[in-house]
């Protein structure tokens, strides 16, 4: 076994910031009970929208305070960034550490804190007043708020992080992605911890060109908790969400030195792409790709497809759901009642894009942590195509407590990318 | 110190830690930490070691075991301050 | 019989400064305050212990009612997630889970599994929380035992300790409730139904 000689790694602090709840546990509440974070916004009735509900996370000036200077919010109006830092902020402190200005350079700490794009309603501004000859009164920081590795760049020097310190983006897959590019990184013995986390912007100006092309829904406008449908047979497109989700991934090696609180273990994974061949094209997936990238995933970890309990889905809630459950189901070769229980955190916050990997990622570690599966909302009338393929009780629509070991958590993204990472419950 | 200046001391000690503002504004000798303040029970060694600093004592396991009421604590502070 | 505990963690963290000289030498042995000292998360060794001596007195004041306040004579040990608590010749199972939102204690007088349910609540307010565990204790009952809800009643002893009532009779079975900060727990364990001998009588 060539694995002998790689470094475990091991997840040792979550931060979170989705819009049906702020912080671990609130967002763990959230989970348990179900609870919805999509809500109708104005602003994007008031603009036109077909789809005019969204989820986005509240964050109140207050909180904001508690993580930002004075002079570090002064024109700062880049939600992602917001998101990214208060979500990598946390995580960093759960795993046991400080923020403090001065802190000494951590050369073993690096970070992949992925986005699709930053700060777009600070891109907006500055090019209003550029086109008003304005370019002098843009101020010092759109080029930090709009620069795709902003986050990064933010946190970094929040925590004083002297590794690897960068930004991916593979559109919705970029969450799970960052995660499974920080664990090589451990297990190839170059950093002893990766902060890896994504975050995305909320608001009319990211989300436009999906309204556009008629993947939102437009069918619950009002009845925005309800709008959000996985699996569902009325699913009819996705809500746009936003948000961070972060964590610190770290080799067993270093989590045991520091006597850290080990959440579970990363076994593994796999990232490929369909080549838009096959079926695959700028916005469909290869499911040939899809289900080798679930099928290495799990051969990377060590595993047997039947060793996988829970299976956390990308399952945005457009007409491709089918397909995604009939790509897992020939790629574990398990259906009916042999299949794995699946879940679509999406069900609850929404799409999240370049933010949903990672706010996922640590959905799927509560689970495991907490040995429950969260709910799929809104799927009390399954989607018959599905119900053909696998069991209807394996797609709870209520909280379930249930003792299991390990947890696939897949991502599949525009530009026909994927993503597949295995969770295992931490045993020494 | 007579029983009044106790228990308005007592008031003070118990008033970060009680979650029944209407029992605690009618505080008496018969009033009930748990019962009527709902003080969490974790709180209440809290209270037994403000009041060893405020009256500065030593309460000793046996002597906490009964303090449940305002009544019993008022008992066991003035046996200590005359012992 | 069961007694339960359920501490919310966050809550916790905001209501007791376990780190205040003086805390852990009124509550904890030394054996349990070397549980702590050695645990990699010292704080939630620190409510794991004290919900443990929690779920264990209330067990034990079901067995011989009365009331009283000595947390650091019900003695504990510990492994992994269960164990035992001892308080004079008194000795009891204590199941404890932890979550990222609170940590669940339940006694027995056997090795058991755990029988309490949580629930969790979107405010922290201690009458609705104490309130609405019990209705749903009540249609839990109601459900179980297919007795109309309006007939049934919680009332509790002079010590403090719940029973059940059907309009005026007592029910032959025993619940342990429990709430804090967000969180509530409710157990009921029925002799009758899982066929567990009562060892002991009630004095």
């Amino acid at each position: 076994m060539g694995n002998t000689m790689k470094k475990r790694v091991v997840i040792t602090g979550l931060g979170v910031v989705a819009p049906n709840g702020v912080g671990v546990v609130d967002f763990t509440k959230a989970l348990k009970t179900g609870k919805s974070g999509i809500r109708f916004h104005q602003e994007l009735k008031d603009l036109n929208f077909s789809c005019q509900i969204g989820g986005i996370p509240p964050v109140s000036e207050e909180l904001k305070s508690k993580y930002f200077t004075d002079l570090q919010l002064r024109g700062f109006n880049s939600s992602g960034i917001l998101y990214g830092c208060i979500a990598g902020i946390d995580a960093w402190k759960d795993a046991g550490f400080d923020m403090i200005p001065d802190s000494e350079l951590d050369y073993n700490t690096g970070l992949i804190f992925g986005t699709g794009t930053s700060g777009v309603e600070k891109f907006r501004e500055a090019i209003y007043k550029l086109d008003d000859n304005k370019v002098k009164r843009l101020g010092s920081t759109v080029v930090v708020q709009t620069m795709a590795s902003g986050v990064s760049a933010y946190l970094g020097g929040m925590l004083g992080l002297g590794n690897q310190v960068t930004t991916n983006s593979s559109a919705c897959t970029t969450g799970t992605e960052a995660l499974l590019m920080g664990f090589d990184r451990i297990q190839a013995g170059k950093a002893k911890r990766m902060l890896i986390g994504s975050c995305s912007d909320h608001g009319p100006y990211l989300w436009g060109g999906f309204d556009a092309m008629r993947v939102m829904t437009y069918k619950h406008n009002d009845t925005p908790e309800d709008g959000s449908r996985p699996m569902s047979k009325t699913a009819s497109g996705f809500v746009p969400g936003s948000g961070a989700g972060a964590l610190i991934l770290e080799s067993l090696e270093s989590a045991k030195e520091r006597g850290a609180t080990i959440y579970a273990e990363v076994l593994g994974g796999e990232i490929n792409s369909g080549g838009q061949r096959q079926g695959g094209t700028l916005t469909a997936p290869n499911a040939e790709a899809v289900k080798r990238c679930i099928v290495k995933a799990i051969e990377n970890s060590g595993m047997t497809p039947n060793d996988i309990d829970i299976i956390n889905g990308h399952l945005t809630a457009t007409s491709k759901d089918g397909l995604e459950i009939k790509n897992w189901s020939e790629a574990l070769e398990r259906r009916g009642g042999e299949f794995p229980y699946i879940n679509s955190t999406k069900s609850m916050i929404g799409h999240c894009l370049a933010a949903a990997g990672a706010i996922e990622c640590v959905a799927s570690i509560i689970q495991l942590k907490d040995q429950f599966i969260a709910p799929n909302i809104n799927c009390e009338d399954l989607n018959p195509e599905i119900e053909a393929m696998i069991a209807s009780e394996k797609i709870p629509t209520k909280a379930i407590e249930k003792h299991f070991d390990n947890i696939a958590k897949a991502s599949f993204g525009f530009g026909d990318v994927n993503a597949c990472v295995i969770f295992k419950k931490y045993k020494d | 110190m007579t029983n009044e200046e106790l228990i308005v001391k007592l008031k003070a000690i118990v008033a970060p830690y009680i979650q029944d503002e209407a029992a605690f504004k009618t505080l008496n000798e018969d009033t009930d930490f748990v019962k009527d303040l709902k003080v969490n029970s974790a709180n209440l060694v809290d209270i037994i070691l403000d009041i060893e600093d405020e009256f500065d004592i030593r309460l000793e396991n046996e002597d906490m075991e009964q303090m449940l009421d305002v009544k019993s604590a008022m008992a066991i502070v003035t046996s200590k301050l005359n012992a | 019989m069961v007694g339960n505990d359920i501490v919310d963690i966050v809550e916790a963290k905001k209501q007791s400064n376990w780190q205040r000289p003086g805390f852990l030498d009124k509550i904890f042995t030394a054996k349990e305050q070397q549980y702590i000292s050695k645990a990699t998360n010292p704080f939630i060794m620190v409510w794991r212990l004290w919900s443990m001596k929690e779920a264990a007195y209330k067990l034990y004041t079901q067995l011989y009612p009365s009331r009283f306040y000595n947390p650091k004579a019900f003695k504990c040990s510990v492994n992994t997630l269960n164990g035992k608590v001892k308080y004079k010749d008194f000795e009891c199972y204590v199941n404890t889970k932890i979550t990222l939102l609170y940590i669940l204690s339940e006694a027995h007088l056997d090795k058991t599994d755990m029988i309490s349910e949580a629930v969790i609540f979107n405010k922290n307010d201690y009458k609705t929380l104490s309130k609405i565990t019990k209705e749903i204790l009540l249609n839990k009952i109601s459900d179980r035992y297919t007795i109309p809800k309006s007939q049934l009643r919680i009332s509790k002893s002079e010590f403090g300790i719940p029973s059940v009532y059907v309009n005026l009779e007592e029910l032959n079975i025993d619940i342990s409730i429990s709430h804090h900060g967000n969180y509530g727990a409710y157990a009921v364990s029925d002799p009758a139904r899982f066929q567990k001998p009562c060892r002991y009588t009630i004095a």
